[in-house]
């Protein structure tokens, strides 16, 4: 069973979310939307068509159930072992209208066909069935947020309801029940994973280990939108037509993905008395295809036939392919003396298509070694130490993740115009490249130590590493004067993540309960070293102003706000203070006038704060078993985050949507309100935005502690089970994500931290009841 | 003998699959530099796509005029009419200004690449390409000047190095610049075009463009002459159909079945499907430029005179006996529009709505709202010409006939009388502003008008009021800051060499 985690917790009666709109016009100055007199009737009214009070996250969530049915046959003997499994998932979204269905095979095979060969193959397919609303979830669940309790849902009649009243921002009603039911999409997505293999003893104890692989995935999907009406209950007469992304209309989209590995290692391994050597060679390339068509077509007669044939006008064909490539030569040369000191080092010569010639290829050297000091005779006698291991590397590794061709300056065609109706083709450079673009590297040192004690009943591990990425490829700003373009992607900025992480875990058993406790902590810290003196800003919110800045010195993509110091209690507050707007009044937000060079709020006071990348993040476990009962709890937390939810819900009445109870209940409205969590009702985008400045007033500690997983079962007595030769029969209940501690309210905060949008297909917390049967 | 074999096929393998040329690929869904720039069809293409940028003008031209007396939206330009606007507030800082540079930039590298000597493309297709992008540059240019002042002027294909930084330049200096490629545009421009490529600037384009720009420096005897020059040119006239009563003819000027025109000299081209823009929604369901009662009310009497004088106006018809542009121009409740009899409280922003610039007939049921408009953006039409003709004259000092004759279309196709003869200079700097905002309301041009004349900061420093009588906004103009756009905070954090413009702050 599967629920949201977190739902807004939206004002549901309409009269009082009337009155905090009528009263977020006149703070702004404006005309009122209802009226006193409006409102009144509403509070009073019964008829649920013309006065409504909807919660349309009711009507939208929904506890929803899943089936997994998993089986698995496995057998052989030293000539041939094979495995054979089959998974089938039934699962509804917890958002309505939305479900998945997926099937899922696995084999594998491996034979020694000749003394000195064994070969192999495995074989996984995939097949996975998706039903979504017509314009995608998150459009749905995007409409849903800015869906008002005066919109009704289904009239009395049977027809959907359509608003009444007409908003700023809130021209058009997308009633999200409707377009969650009405039409929708389609998708079958088939993966198919298929490998051989082939191990060959050569001579002088070398071997040989190829393996082919063919990874295919195809996604076809097929949307239809259809032409529903929307009834305004006062004016039956003249129902409008529910807005979707497109007119009614049938699209058929393609994607095909072939991806081939080929990979082959040569490895040698020889012991010498204590002396431990074993050397490894290997190659391998892969290749990716990618390709993509879609038809769409308008023009239907009526929503019952769906198919691209019937329809008639408007259509519309795309599609485009790619390839890319990657090539790697890579070795391992490891050398270890009694078990006790271990080196080793690799090596990777990676090229890749996504680079220029003369750019193409990156060298990646690593050196690893160890000391297992608890092994040496001095403290082979020292009980309480079971084992005690000292261990440092240092390791290179590349990331060349970037569009493709980001290297050349490519003309887009898509810049098309008209002359006297008539299309013809355009194009323009639209974005700037660098060619001379190669592989980020990172560069790891790390120390560390494991430690066991007392029979390993406290096990200890700890590392200390210092992460440096330079060449990091992101796309730099570039002025608008340089013909507006796209910046390209270069090697731009360095940075480092200096970290320690810690894991303790304890085990042990008290008569007969068995436990096991654990817990581990990572802490990290992060820096841009290098930015070429630059500063790189990442834009958010309708101001357009930066919201994240990157600059040297600071955490990459710190926050670069506005510094919030309260809202303003009394007119005599706001004339006292650096001059913010001419509308500032009581109840607004005070910005602190950081660089006191004038008395004036400007873009001189903003400040650099916040952290986008954790402070550390931690995790414990239990587990507990008593006699075939088995307990196991695992807790993870984020501390120290800062999350800026912005739009929708975030800002209270933004843009013609609507708020929550706990907006309702904490806005300024008078001096004896004090400082409350929001300021005086305004009109966010479509007002005077002065509260709604990127600043820290709205930024919210993201840290919390979630029990991620949670499970009890309870396995039979083999002598009950036996004489029905079952050889093992669990039964557990398990959940996931069923507790979270957080001060963050707004939404789940397990969560993108750049992600300021609520709109987006909700995390969930699940409860299964499962049953375990070996034969 | 087994195991040799292996040995052979496993080397084989190894060796067979490490050629370098596995990593090259190329790109099959776009050109690269390298192979563009050599055939006409792709100096066309790159032409158009320059063009293209030019449909980008629906995201503020029209909605301008909500700075102005004409027109209010309720959702949108409020901090700059209300005057609270600063250097982030208004997106349109930062996107009017990225529109027109992109434009800039995408003519430049066609001019960079034209004018390479070992070209083989046809001569006059190698002409009017230049002509158009010489033109193009010059209308960017002018968008920006006229909106921010003097801004970098960049003649060079984009190049990051060497243009990231540089300052902004005079205002004259980028005049200069536009001026000279109109010259340069109306040599090498046609007078016209048939077909498909019916739209493209023309030789009459970059004359009234010039026309416009002159005027709009209050540089009189000239724009005088480039109106004039444009009127002996005998190629456009004022569109008038056979038949049609005068609010026909004034209405379906601006109707896709009359698209390019002889009254239109340069529009911006959209078509369905695949380049509309959002009009039809924009004007009439989401009001987003409501015509306000002050313009409704300056609209005069079907007499020539003002309601306040006329003696065929009548209080409780307040829309009867006025000019026939009125109801050809604005939706009013009470009359038919859209095959309804508009009830009062539809038009919830101010009372009324635009038709001009909605596909929507008075006499048509609509059963949905037309969401995406083909419709062209007149950019320059004759009729504004004749004004501009007439007052550069008027403000020149040089009143004579012509002035008057320019008028007299104006008026007649308008259905309207004569203006009287024998005017002061003042009284018909009056008339021809006011014919200014009655003939061209709702086409994006009042704002420029009121802030060339300087009256913006006596009509924008007022209270806007709906039809009932509710106040809906109080405006504020700065007159020592107003006049100009800021360049926006986003803008300058790219480019800190740009100099801010007086009165914004940091």
């Amino acid at each position: 069973m599967d629920r949201a985690t977190y739902l807004p917790d939206v004002v549901d009666v309409s009269a009082d979310w009337m009155e905090t709109r009528d009263q977020a016009s006149i703070n702004e100055g404006q005309a009122v939307v209802f009226g006193p007199t409006v409102i009144e009737e509403w509070r009073n009214a019964t008829d649920p068509d013309v006065y409504p009070n909807t919660n349309w996250f009711d009507i939208m969530y929904r506890t929803a159930k899943t089936q997994r049915h998993n089986l698995s046959v496995s057998g052989g003997d030293e000539n041939l072992k094979y495995f054979l499994s089959a998974n089938y998932l039934n699962q509804e979204g917890v958002l309505v209208a939305t479900s998945a269905e997926k099937y899922a095979l696995n084999t594998s095979v491996s034979a020694q066909v000749l003394p000195v060969m064994n070969i192999g193959a495995n074989l996984l397919a995939n097949l996975w069935k998706r039903h979504e609303p017509a314009d995608g979830a998150d459009v749905v669940i995007g409409n849903l947020t800015r869906a008002l309790p005066i919109y009704p849902n289904k009239l009395k009649t049977g027809e959907y309801g359509d608003s009444r009243f007409i908003t700023p921002g809130h021209n058009v009603f997308r009633h999200p029940y409707a377009k969650a039911v009405e039409g929708g999409s389609d998708i079958n997505e088939t993966h198919i994973l298929a490998n051989i293999f082939a191990d060959v003893k050569l001579p002088f104890d070398i071997i040989y280990r190829v393996n082919l692989a063919v990874n295919k995935y195809e996604e076809t999907s097929n949307t239809f939108v259809p032409e529903i009406l929307l009834y305004d209950p006062t004016d039956m007469d003249h129902p409008k037509i529910l807005r979707f992304n497109s007119d009614r209309s049938s699209e058929r989209t393609n994607r095909d993905n072939l991806n081939t590995t080929f990979f082959q290692t040569l490895e040698w391994k020889k012991t010498f008395g204590q002396h431990n050597i074993n050397l490894l060679a290997g190659f391998s390339r892969e290749s990716f295809r990618t390709s993509h068509f879609n038809a769409y077509v308008e023009g239907f007669m009526g929503n019952e036939l769906t198919e691209l044939n019937n329809g008639t006008v408007n259509k519309n064909v795309g599609g485009t392919s790619s390839r890319s490539s990657l090539m790697s030569y890579f070795g391992r040369a490891g050398y270890s003396f009694a078990d006790r000191y271990l080196l080793e080092t690799n090596f990777r010569y990676d090229g890749s298509s996504r680079f220029a010639k003369g750019h193409k290829w990156g060298f990646f050297p690593s050196v690893s070694g160890a000391w297992k000091i608890g092994e040496e005779d001095f403290l082979k006698d020292v009980d309480i130490i079971h084992n005690l291991k000292i261990r440092a590397s240092y390791g290179s590794l590349g990331n060349q993740n970037i569009a493709l061709y980001s290297y050349s300056n490519s003309i887009n065609t898509e810049q098309g115009h008209s002359f006297n109706n008539t299309v013809v083709a355009g194009s323009a450079v639209t974005t700037l490249s660098d060619n001379k673009i190669s592989w980020e590297k990172t560069v790891i040192s790390d120390i560390g130590i494991d430690v066991g004690l007392w029979q390993n009943k406290l096990q200890l591990e700890a590392d200390v590493y210092w992460k440096k990425t330079t060449g990091i490829l992101a796309r730099i700003n570039v002025p608008a004067q340089v013909g507006d373009l796209n910046g390209p992607i270069t090697n731009l900025y360095d940075m480092s993540n200096r970290g320690l992480e810690i894991n303790v875990s304890h085990s042990n058993n008290i008569r007969e309960v068995v436990y096991r406790i654990g817990g581990g902590i990572a802490f990290v810290h992060n820096n841009v070293d290098f930015l070429n003196g630059d500063m790189q800003y990442i834009y958010r919110g309708d101001d357009g102003d930066a919201m994240y800045i990157i600059k040297e010195g600071y955490p990459v993509n710190s926050y670069y706000l506005y510094d919030a110091d309260g809202l303003f209690q009394t007119p005599d507050e706001v004339a006292a203070h650096a001059f913010q707007s001419a509308k500032t009044a009581p109840g607004d937000i005070r910005y602190r006038n950081v660089k006191d060079d004038d008395n004036v709020i400007d873009s001189n006071d903003r400040i650099i704060t916040g952290r986008t990348v954790p402070k550390f993040t931690y995790n414990f476990q239990l587990a507990l078993n008593y006699k075939g009962i088995d307990l196991s709890a695992l807790f993870q937390g984020v501390q120290s985050v800062d999350m800026y939810p912005q739009g929708n819900l975030a800002y209270p009445n933004y843009n013609g949507a609507g708020i929550t109870k706990d907006q309702l209940a904490n806005s300024w409205r008078s001096p004896a309100d004090g400082q409350t969590k929001y300021p005086r009702f305004g009109l966010p985008k479509r007002g005077s935005r002065q509260n709604y400045k990127n600043s820290t007033f709205w930024l919210r500690d993201g840290s919390y502690l979630r029990l991620k997983n949670v499970q009890l079962s309870y396995t039979l007595p083999a002598r009950w089970i036996s004489s029905v030769s079952v050889s093992n029969l669990k039964v557990f209940v398990n959940g996931q994500n069923l507790l979270t501690f957080s001060k963050f309210k707004e939404t789940d905060p397990e969560r993108g931290v750049m992600n300021e949008d609520f709109a987006e297909y909700n995390s969930i917390k699940t409860i299964t009841f499962g049953l375990d049967v070996t034969f | 003998m087994k195991t040799k074999y292996l040995i052979l096929i496993a080397l084989a393998a190894i060796f067979s699959s490490c050629s370098e040329s596995f990593l090259d690929t190329v790109s099959t869904d776009t050109y690269n530099e390298e192979n563009f720039w050599k055939t006409e069809t792709q100096f066309l293409s790159a032409i158009n796509g320059s063009y293209a940028v030019t449909r980008e003008f629906s995201s503020y031209k029209l909605y301008l005029d909500n700075v102005s007396p004409n027109s209010y939206n309720m959702s949108g330009q409020v901090q700059l009419a209300e005057g609270t606007h600063d250097i982030s507030n208004e997106r349109w800082f930062t996107d009017v200004w990225n529109l027109n540079y992109r434009g800039i930039g995408r003519v430049n590298n066609v001019l960079a690449h034209i004018a390479q000597p070992d070209l083989v493309i046809s001569e006059s297709i190698k002409t009017r390409i230049t002509g158009e992008a010489y033109f193009l540059r010059a209308l960017f240019y002018f968008e920006l000047i006229n909106l921010y002042g003097g801004v970098p002027l960049i003649t060079d294909a984009p190049d990051f190095y060497t243009q990231k930084n540089l300052p902004r330049d005079s205002k004259d200096a980028v005049l200069t610049q536009i001026l000279k490629d109109l010259d340069e545009a109306q040599k090498l421009l046609p007078p016209s075009y048939s077909g498909g490529d019916i739209g493209r600037a023309t030789q009459g384009a970059a004359l009234a463009l010039k026309a416009r720009i002159l005027l709009y420096e209050s540089r009189w005897t000239e724009a005088a002459s480039a109106a004039k020059a444009i009127i002996d040119l005998n190629r456009y006239s004022l569109f008038k159909k056979a038949g049609n009563t005068p609010t026909q003819n004034y209405r379906q000027l601006f109707l896709p079945e009359n698209e390019n025109n002889q009254e239109v000299i340069f529009d911006i081209q959209y078509s369905a499907p695949d380049y509309t823009h959002g009009l039809n929604l924009n004007l009439d369901l989401q009001l987003n430029i409501a015509p306000l009662p002050d313009l409704v009310n300056s609209y005069l009497a079907s007499d020539g005179k003002p309601t306040s004088e006329s003696s065929v106006y009548d209080p409780a018809q307040p829309y009867e006996n006025r000019d026939p542009r009125l109801h050809a121009t604005i939706s009013v409740p009470g009359y038919l529009y859209k095959n309804t009899i508009i009830p009062e409280n539809k038009y919830y922003s101010t009372g009324y709505a635009y038709k001009k610039y909605t596909t929507y007939l008075d006499d048509v049921t609509y059963a949905t709202d037309v969401k995406n408009s083909p419709l062209n953006y007149i950019y320059l039409r004759y009729g504004d010409i004749l004004l501009m003709y007439a007052e550069a004259k008027n403000e020149a000092g040089n009143i004579d006939q012509s002035v008057y004759d320019a008028l007299h279309l104006i008026r007649d196709r308008a259905g309207m009388p004569d203006i009287p003869q024998g005017l002061s200079q003042g009284e018909l700097r009056n008339v021809i502003r006011l014919e200014r905002r009655i003939e061209l309301a709702n086409e994006g041009l009042y704002y420029n008008d009121i802030r060339r004349w300087r009256t913006a900061e006596t009509v924008m420093n007022t209270s806007v009021y709906k039809n009932n009588g509710d106040l809906i906004q109080t405006r504020s103009f700065n007159k020592d800051r107003d006049y100009l756009w800021p360049i926006s905070l986003a803008t300058r954090e790219q480019n800190p060499k740009l100099e801010q413009n007086p009165n914004y702050g940091k």
